[in-house]
Order: C-alpha cells, then sequence, then structure tokens
C-alpha cells in the first residue's frame, strides 16, 4: 500500500524513493516469456520438485535469475542497470556515497570492510564485543588486532562497550594504527558515542568501521541512536535480514567519503569475495526491504517503540525481571539506547537466562533472540502485534511463578566472566597458516591458539587466533559449556579439544620460519 | 553417516510454519513471518527462515542435509556454499596452501581461484590451456602438460583444475589423477558446471569418482536449487580437514539462508530419486537438437566429434549445446544477442563464434524447439542478407603476448598501492590488475606481474580491434593500474621491522 500524504522521514533525498528499479526490471523481464537456457538450472522453478514449488509460489520461482540472462538484468559484480539503481536509491536513503549490495550477509560483509581498510600488518583497533566473523576479515588481511579493555559488568552480567576514553589510550599506544572497528549498537542494543570517537578516530587519520548488524533501522526515527553513516563512518556493514526485513543474508555494505582508492579496493574485495551466481531472490528482497523503510518506516518504529516501552513497563513489574532501559544512559559506554530491543535481567529470578530461554520456547512457544548467562535479548518486530505483547508478558511471568527462585541474598554467587588474553603472540593470520596439534582444552593454557574459539548464542569471539590461551578463559568456556550455552570452535563443536600452535614444529621447521616472516610473524 | 536411499528431509519439514509460535529475535518481521510489504515476489519464500525454527532442529536438518549430500556425491564430507561455488574457491585454496607455497591453476581460472590466492597469498604457477583455432573457443589441459609443470616445480602444494570447462570440455581426469598423486600433491578440481556428472553413466568422469581430493560444485548451474547455491566435497587423507573447516567457518556467514538451503533439500531429494532418468531425459533432447541444429546450413552444434580434434578433450558434457555460427558469418555475441531479442531464446554465453546453451532438467521439449527454430531463422536471416563478414573473425588471428614474470605474488600487488598509467608507459612496471581479453577469455596480465614490451604491444592494437576487456576498471585500455613501486617498497621495509 502506497499513501502518497505519508512524508518519508528523510525529505532531502534526490532520488525517486517510491521505486523499486530491481522488482520492475524482473517484472519486465519474466513478462518476455524468454526460452531458458542460462543458469541457474532449475529455469524458472520448472526443475523443481512439485511439492516445493507449491509451497514457495510462482511469484518467487519465476525471479530467481542469473546475471548472464539478458541485458535488461544487471550483474552485481559489474552494476550499470537495475542493480546499480537499486544500490543509488539505497545509497540515498542512507546518505551514503556509494552502498552495495551483499547477498552473503553482513558476516562477510565485515569482512570485506576489514580487509578494505587493512593492509597486511597493519593494526586495527576494536573491542571485545565484536561479532566473531571480524577474526576472518583480520585473518584473511593480515592485520593486527590491537584490542580496548574489555570490562565485564558483573552486575548485568553484559561486556561494555568500548569508550572515548579507551579509544584516545588505544590512539596514544598505537599511533600507527590504520583502522578502528566499533560494533553499535551493542548485542543488547547499546549505542557508543559514535559521532565523538568517529570524529576522534579521523583526527588520528584511522579508517572508521562500524558494524551495524543491529541498527540499520536508526536512520528513519529520530528517537532512535546516531546511524554509523551519520556520525561520519567510512565503512558501514547492516544486517537487513534482522533489522529491515529482508530475505536472510541479505545487508547492506554502506562507503561513505569520496576517496577513489578506497572505493576502488572496496570493489576489488567485494568483487573477490562475492559470488558470481548472486540470488536475485536476496536482492529484491533488498530492493523491497528499502522501499518499505523508506516510505513506512518511520511510522512503523513509532508503533513499535510505543509498544516495546509499555511490554518494557510491564516487565518492570514482574517479580525478579528488569528492563535495562534510560538509566543505562547514565554510563559512559552508553550513548543511546535502541529501544526496539529489550534487555531483561533475569539473575534475580535464580534462572540462568540461557534456562529461561528454554523454558519460554519449550513450554510458552516464545522465542528470544538471545540468552546469557543474566539476560534475555529480544527484538520487537516492526508490526508487533498488542496480541503478541500481552502473549509474551503473560509467558514470561508464567516462567517465573512456575520456576523462579528468589536468589539466595548473601551466598556469593559468582558469575561466570570471560577473562581475556592479554597476550598476542602470532598475528592471527600466521596462527591460521601455522603447524597446529590438538590438545585437550583444559590441558590448553599457556599455548597458542591456532584457531577462534567463540559464544555461539552471542557470537562473541573469545580467544582470537595468535591468543596465549588462559586459565581463566578456559574456566569461563568450561562453565559457560556447563550451563546450556554453547562455546564453539571453528575445529570442534563439541569443544573437547583445542587447536594450538605446535611451537616445536614451528622452530623445527626453518622454512617455516622463514615464510612466517613474510606473512606477518613477529 | 545417513545412506542416500533412507534419507528423510528434515530441513523442510523444519521450515513448515508453526502458527503457535510467537519470534521476538528480529525487527525486520511482518505479519505471520511475512515480508514488511507485499511485492511481486510473494510472502511464502519469506518463511523460510531460520528465525522460525527452534535452533537445535535447524542445527540437526543442516548436518543431515549435509550427510546426505556427501554420501549422494561419494564423499566423506560436504559443505553447503551457500555464498556459490565462488566460496567454494576461496575456502579450499585458503585451506591447502599457506603463504608463499606454490599452486599451480591454468591460466583461464574462474576469477574466484585467483581470489583464494589473494587470500592465502599463494604463488600461482599457471598452465595454458588448448585454444581450438576452429571454434576459437578455449580447450582444456593435457596431463603432460601438468606432469611437466611439477616437474619444473616440485616444491608446489596443489594443482586446481577447471574440469569440466563452461562449454563441457572434459579433461583426462583419471589420468591427471594418477600424476598428481604420484607426486604427492592435492588435487582440487573447480567442478562448477559438473555437479550432474556423477548420477548418469553417459556423462565425463566426476571430480570424486576420480579420486580428487575436494571438489567445489555450482549445484544450483544444473540440478535445481535457487542459484548461488553450491556444495564443497571432500574425500581425501591428504587434506587438512581442520584447517578445511576453520576456512569454511571463515568464508560461510554464520546466519545462512535456509532458503537456499531448502532447494537445496528438494533439488537433491530428486536426485537421489530418479536422477539418471531425470539425466537422460535431458541427455535426449539435447542431443536430438544437437542432430537438428547439424541439418540446418550455416551453423553446427559440436559433439562427441570435438574428442578426435584436441589433444586435451577427452570427454564432453552432452547436456550442454554448443552452436558454431562461423559459418553465417556472424559473431557469438551478435548470434546470442539475436536469438534473445527475436527469437526469444536466452543463451548463457556467447563466445567469438559460438554460442552455449545449457540445457537441464527445468527444460522442455518445447524449450528446445524454440532453439531449434531460432537457430533455423536465424540461419535463413543472415544466408539471405548477405552479412557481412564479421570483423571479430579477423582479430583472432592476433597472437597473444608470453606471460610476463611473475614478481609479486597475487596477495602482495592486491594490497599495495597502484597508480594509473597510460598503457605505452606502463612497460617493466608491474601489474596491479587482471586484463582478460574475451575471445578467448584467458588474461594476459594478473596482478603482481611484470608488463613486457610485448603486452603493451598487445594492448596497444587490441584496442582497434574491438575484443573485450574485462577484468581491470580501465574498459577502454587506455591506462593500467600499476603497482606503485616506490611506496611498496616503504611498506615492505616496515613490515620486517
Amino acid at each position: 500500500m502506497f499513501f502518497p500524504w505519508v512524508v518519508p522521514y528523510n525529505r532531502d533525498m534526490r532520488h525517486d524513493q517510491s521505486t523499486l528499479p530491481l522488482i520492475e526490471a524482473l517484472d519486465a523481464y519474466i513478462k518476455m516469456q524468454k526460452s531458458p537456457f542460462h543458469i541457474p538450472g532449475h529455469k524458472y522453478g520448472r526443475g523443481l520438485p512439485e511439492a516445493f514449488r507449491t509451497r514457495i509460489g510462482n511469484e518467487a520461482l519465476l525471479r530467481d535469475l542469473a546475471s548472464l540472462v539478458g541485458p535488461e538484468i544487471d550483474s552485481l559484480h559489474d552494476a550499470s542497470g537495475c542493480i546499480a539503481r537499486a544500490q543509488e536509491l539505497i545509497a540515498d536513503a542512507f546518505e551514503a556515497s556509494r552502498s552495495l549490495m551483499l547477498v552473503n550477509g553482513p558476516d562477510i560483509g565485515l569482512q570485506m570492510a576489514i580487509m578494505a581498510a587493512c593492509d597486511p600488518d597493519d593494526e586495527i583497533i576494536l573491542s571485545r564485543n565484536v561479532h566473531f566473523s571480524a577474526v576472518g576479515g583480520i585473518v584473511m588481511s593480515g592485520a593486527w588486532p590491537v584490542f580496548t579493555p574489555a570490562r565485564f559488568d558483573e552486575e548485568l552480567g553484559l561486556l561494555e562497550n568500548m569508550t572515548l576514553l579507551d579509544l584516545r589510550h588505544a590512539i596514544q599506544k598505537h599511533p600507527q594504527a590504520r583502522a578502528l572497528l566499533l560494533m553499535s549498537p551493542s548485542r543488547h542494543g547499546f549505542a557508543p558515542d559514535l559521532d565523538e570517537m568517529v570524529e576522534e578516530a579521523h583526527n588520528a587519520g584511522l579508517t572508521v568501521i562500524v558494524d551495524e548488524r543491529l541498527g540499520a533501522h536508526f536512520r528513519f526515527h529520530k528517537k532512535l541512536p546516531i546511524s554509523g553513516i551519520e556520525a561520519g563512518a567510512d565503512l558501514v556493514v547492516q544486517d537487513w535480514h534482522q533489522c529491515l526485513g529482508a530475505l536472510e543474508q541479505g545487508a547492506v555494505l554502506h562507503v561513505r567519503g569520496d576517496a577513489a582508492e578506497r572505493w576502488g579496493r572496496v570493489q576489488n574485495v567485494f568483487q573477490t569475495m562475492t559470488t558470481t551466481s548472486p540470488s536475485y531472490l536476496i536482492m529484491a528482497s533488498l530492493d523491497i526491504a528499502r522501499h518499505y523503510a523508506v516510505m513506512h518506516g518511520s511510522e512503523a518504529l513509532d508503533h513499535c517503540i510505543g509498544l516495546a516501552r509499555e511490554i518494557a513497563g510491564s516487565i518492570d513489574r514482574l517479580p525478579g525481571l528488569n528492563v535495562l532501559g534510560y538509566e543505562m544512559l547514565r554510563r559512559s559506554d552508553v550513548d543511546n539506547i535502541d529501544c526496539t530491543r529489550l534487555t531483561i535481567t533475569v539473575a534475580d529470578t535464580g534462572l540462568t537466562g540461557y534456562r529461561f530461554a528454554q523454558l519460554l520456547e519449550e513450554e510458552h512457544d516464545v522465542v528470544v533472540d538471545m540468552a546469557e548467562e543474566s539476560n534475555l535479548i529480544l527484538s520487537t518486530g516492526f508490526q508487533l502485534s498488542e496480541e503478541a505483547a500481552y502473549k509474551l508478558i503473560d509467558a514470561l511471568e508464567r516462567v517465573v511463578g512456575d520456576y523462579g527462585r528468589p536468589a539466595p541474598l548473601y551466598v556469593d554467587v559468582r558469575r561466570p566472566t570471560p577473562v581475556f588474553s592479554n597476550n598476542l603472540v602470532l598475528s592471527p593470520r600466521a596462527a591460521f597458516f601455522a603447524p597446529r596439534r590438538n590438545v585437550k582444552l583444559g590441558e590448553s593454557v599457556g599455548f597458542v591458539c591456532a584457531e577462534a574459539i567463540h559464544h555461539h548464542t552471542t557470537g562473541l569471539p573469545l580467544v582470537f587466533p595468535g591468543e596465549e590461551i588462559t586459565s581463566e578463559m578456559v574456566d569461563y568456556i568450561i562453565s559457560e559449556g556447563a550451563r546450556d550455552a554453547t562455546v564453539f570452535t571453528s575445529n570442534d563443536q563439541s569443544l573437547q579439544q583445542v587447536g594450538v600452535v605446535d611451537e616445536r614444529k614451528m622452530i623445527l621447521h626453518r622454512s617455516f620460519f622463514r615464510g612466517a616472516a613474510a606473512w606477518g610473524g613477529r | 553417516m545417513t545412506k542416500a536411499e533412507d534419507f528423510q528431509p528434515m530441513l523442510l519439514q523444519s521450515l513448515e510454519p508453526r502458527p503457535k509460535r510467537m519470534t521476538f529475535n528480529r525487527l525486520g518481521e511482518g505479519k505471520d513471518g511475512g515480508p514488511p510489504e507485499p511485492a511481486s515476489m510473494g510472502s511464502a519464500v519469506y518463511t523460510f527462515d531460520s528465525t522460525f525454527v527452534p535452533r537445535d532442529a535447524h542445527v540437526e536438518a543442516l548436518a543431515n542435509l549435509r550427510s546426505f549430500i556427501a554420501e549422494l556425491s561419494g564423499a566423506q564430507q560436504a559443505y553447503l556454499l551457500l555464498n556459490g561455488t565462488t566460496s567454494g574457491n576461496l575456502g579450499m585454496v585458503l585451506a591447502t596452501v599457506r603463504p608463499g607455497q606454490k599452486i599451480i591453476i591454468p591460466r583461464n581460472a574462474h576469477k574466484s581461484v585467483l581470489g583464494g590466492v589473494v587470500l592465502s597469498g599463494a604463488a600461482p604457477v599457471f598452465i595454458q590451456p588448448e585454444i581450438s583455432a576452429e571454434l576459437n573457443l578455449v580447450f582444456t589441459i593435457k596431463p603432460e602438460q601438468i606432469r611437466q609443470a611439477l616437474l619444473d616445480n616440485p616444491d608446489a602444494t596443489a594443482v586446481l583444475l577447471t574440469n569440466p570447462t563452461y562449454q563441457g570440455f572434459c579433461l583426462d581426469l583419471a589420468e591427471t589423477e594418477r600424476v598428481v598423486h604420484q607426486s604427492g600433491k592435492l588435487l582440487l578440481i573447480d567442478e562448477a558446471h559438473g555437479p550432474h556428472f556423477r548420477f548418469h553413466p553417459d556423462l565425463p568422469l566426476s571430480a570424486m569418482r576420480a579420486g580428487a581430493d575436494i571438489a567445489v560444485q555450482s549445484t544450483h548451474k544444473i540440478l535445481g536449487p535457487f542459484a548461488q547455491t553450491s556444495v564443497l566435497l571432500v574425500n581425501s587423507q591428504r587434506v587438512d580437514d581442520i584447517r578445511l573447516r576453520m576456512a569454511m567457518t571463515m568464508i560461510t556467514p554464520s546466519k545462512i539462508s535456509h532458503l537456499l538451503a531448502g532447494s537445496l533439500e528438494a533439488a537433491m531429494t530428486q536426485i537421489a530419486e530418479d536422477g539418471e532418468a531425470i539425466l537422460q531425459r535431458v541427455i535426449d533432447m539435447t542431443e536430438n537438437a544437437r542432430d537438428r541444429i547439424n541439418q540446418i546450413p550455416g551453423v553446427r552444434a559440436i559433439g562427441r566429434e570435438v574428442i578426435g580434434k584436441s589433444e586435451s578433450v577427452v570427454d564432453v558434457d552432452l547436456t550442454k549445446l554448443v552452436i558454431d555460427v562461423a559459418g553465417l558469418n556472424l559473431s557469438g555475441y551478435r548470434a546470442a544477442r539475436v536469438l534473445h531479442d527475436d527469437y526469444g531464446v536466452s543463451a548463457e554465453m556467447a563466445g567469438a563464434t559460438t554460442v552455449t546453451m545449457v540445457v537441464t532438467l527445468g527444460n522442455d521439449q518445447k524449450d528446445l524447439d524454440r532453439c531449434v527454430t531460432g537457430v533455423e531463422q536465424l540461419s535463413r536471416r543472415q544466408r539471405s542478407a548477405r552479412a557481412q563478414s564479421s570483423p571479430l573473425l579477423h582479430i583472432l588471428a592476433l597472437q597473444t603476448p608470453p606471460m610476463g614474470r611473475q614478481v609479486l605474488v597475487p596477495r602482495d600487488a592486491f594490497f599495495a598501492r597502484k597508480a594509473r598509467v597510460p598503457v605505452p608507459e606502463s612497460t617493466g612496471k608491474i601489474s596491479g590488475e587482471s586484463v582478460i581479453p574475451y575471445p578467448p577469455g584467458i588474461p594476459v596480465l594478473v596482478p603482481g606481474e611484470e608488463i613486457t614490451p610485448e603486452i603493451v604491444e598487445y594492448l596497444t592494437s587490441v584496442r582497434r580491434t574491438g575484443i573485450e576487456i574485462h577484468g581491470c576498471e580501465d574498459r577502454s585500455i587506455s591506462t593500467l593500474r600499476i603497482v606503485d613501486e616506490r611506496e611498496f617498497l616503504h611498506n615492505f621495509g616496515s613490515g620486517w621491522g
């Protein structure tokens, strides 16, 4: 439905945002009814089994095409037609210089951004609360991570954002650093002071990457935190599946500023990492999502922010539950919060967040976005109904009533706390390629990790390749594992074994050592 | 491991709508899990989404799908590649070749292979494929060439080959496997165009059957799943599977598309049940069309006879319809355009003098009739118009220059600062980009290679011909991006500190 009298949020867009260039091109192409002798092999869905076709619908099947089909359908790698126009509209809507549609999700988008910003051996400043996909970008680029201090708030059970002060210290200590990676907002919807941090970083000559996987909607409502592009960041990655309703793996990489050199690098990296047969369904869903966000985003957000506040109020009244809200703004690491996202602390119910989420799902068919040791994190949908909101509150109340017990007052129940290593022995890239052997997790203390270990439910990286494994971290991993959380390594998902750098082999292998210097062994 | 016969498709089942569930896990969600706004694509696609499924259920379903595909493809392990075969090529190189180690690849390998070389920092050793002067097409590589390359580079780690080629030409895989494994190297196959080989006895030898260590297949190209859906197959004791898993974790999104994975499950279930019969129908249709096209004056559909005319091709994929239009004095590009615009037949690819049609299980007899009629009309029209000889036919005589020396590995050239210079001034410099003339589609320059006087001369003459140049930024090829050597040395110096 299109209401011409609803004025979109941003009034100074240069392009007509009511069009859907990619959808229109696909629709027009289908009408031509060509005989297909190109890929994909299903040819308008005719080669797929009947049951699947019925379920998915002809409209989608007809639109799953490929770039080489005809000149009418543009190519993502070398866009000049309908895809280029759809990307222009995205850039226009977000005030980016250029925007690229990603069909491989925000993770690969983040890796592209890191590779575009960092040369091998460059330093990149980041906090520990980034998404673990950054590890891949760092390994592939050959950069050295510089971590700002990780502060774990034991009371709330969450990892704090990087602050302006942290950034200043990091820049002082590492004046050579080339890039800064910020996660905004955090998993809990808390945004750091992006404005000032970007300015500080730019003054120090850093390229700023913002992982905005949970904040693609910020631009469309004034009550939400500032968006990465508006704050002046150079490269911004957004997850449009999570925030704007595109299909899974639909994401966007924005580029700001007009340095030709950077754009050339971004394009090179994009073409290296992007499939040459991109899915037109995913791209079309990005076109639709952009249209919806620009035309109706601010109304939808009005509705869901209002409802989210009501829900938060009701949940706060439930015994033992507490929604982290505007009181968070008093903290130095939080500048604004995304109020469409609710972080509920459940510690006072005597249940862990993991157990709470499990009970919600098993007994009440209510699914949350993430669970942590002491928190539940939920996202309200654009079109959340009041009925669903009631059902949520009801379910929370019943879980507390049925299973909750007040937490003992005087017994010191120490929450497991991630204590990160502060000893990066090899660059993550060197560790990835280094000779490796497996040891038992319990016996891995003191070894240099050769793989990435991350917290699966939250996507938090725990150990980077190249870091010394500490006994505190091993304790944390073991205790998290015992609490229904899943910690994954890239290697052994049951986490019996950890790959560590085989130092003896590394020394014996003199040829390897020579090579190590060339790929960033220090 | 699941036996292929008693495979229970779990993924699509787990994605069945569960009306009672209330999900609070993403903002961009419309009513009932549909899109926030309906558009012509329909809303059913939006329900194929992991956010509606309990995590354990879809983790189990994906593991189940992987072991089913592995079993079906004769592999020990299969990885789903929902970012296309590109990601498989990246991961395969990243997992097997360390920085500075050599990998032997055909000069015309897909650009994602070079992408993998950039990510890993490998040193590529190129083999020039055979070119058919008659068809103006690239054939493939002889096992003899691989043996020679291995003799010249005993320190190489792996051999990565494209088999089949885009047009369905196959090299002697059995002999190649013997040569490569005898010298203890890894054999990696970019089998993008051959996911169907395993499922019909009349089709060429598949990589897994031949004993390759890793193969990557674009399942979506031939067998039915949605675009961008591919698989990586491993069957080897030689591959370090932990490093492979690490590499695949890196290049695979943590939240994969369950729409694509679901289509893969549907397509592979169908192939497991009925693959041979389905492919038999495709082969019969194609063979019939080939015969009929061969009756049309001025055109020729290439079939098995090509094997005798080539030193490198030992088999062809019968489901490809490669139509040679040279007899009509018409370039393949022009022919494909006319077929598309005027006769409603969309080809997959055009070459200098050929048009390639990909016939699959999605085509029916009506499509092929329309194709044959289109070619017939094209032939009639072209002969009556007494058309002029196409200029493309002359330029093919243009000899491509020999490769320049590899000064930097592609990774170093990729990350180096670049400068742009006019082509005549680029002699002796290091190229910062690929330059790939079509035809024939074989790079004359790859990042990191020295620009020789012969290459400069070639690039100057190419500009006057109308050969299409790909890979580089300036398509008119009046300037080239080169590595800024001073800047590079400066950075390199600091890297050792």
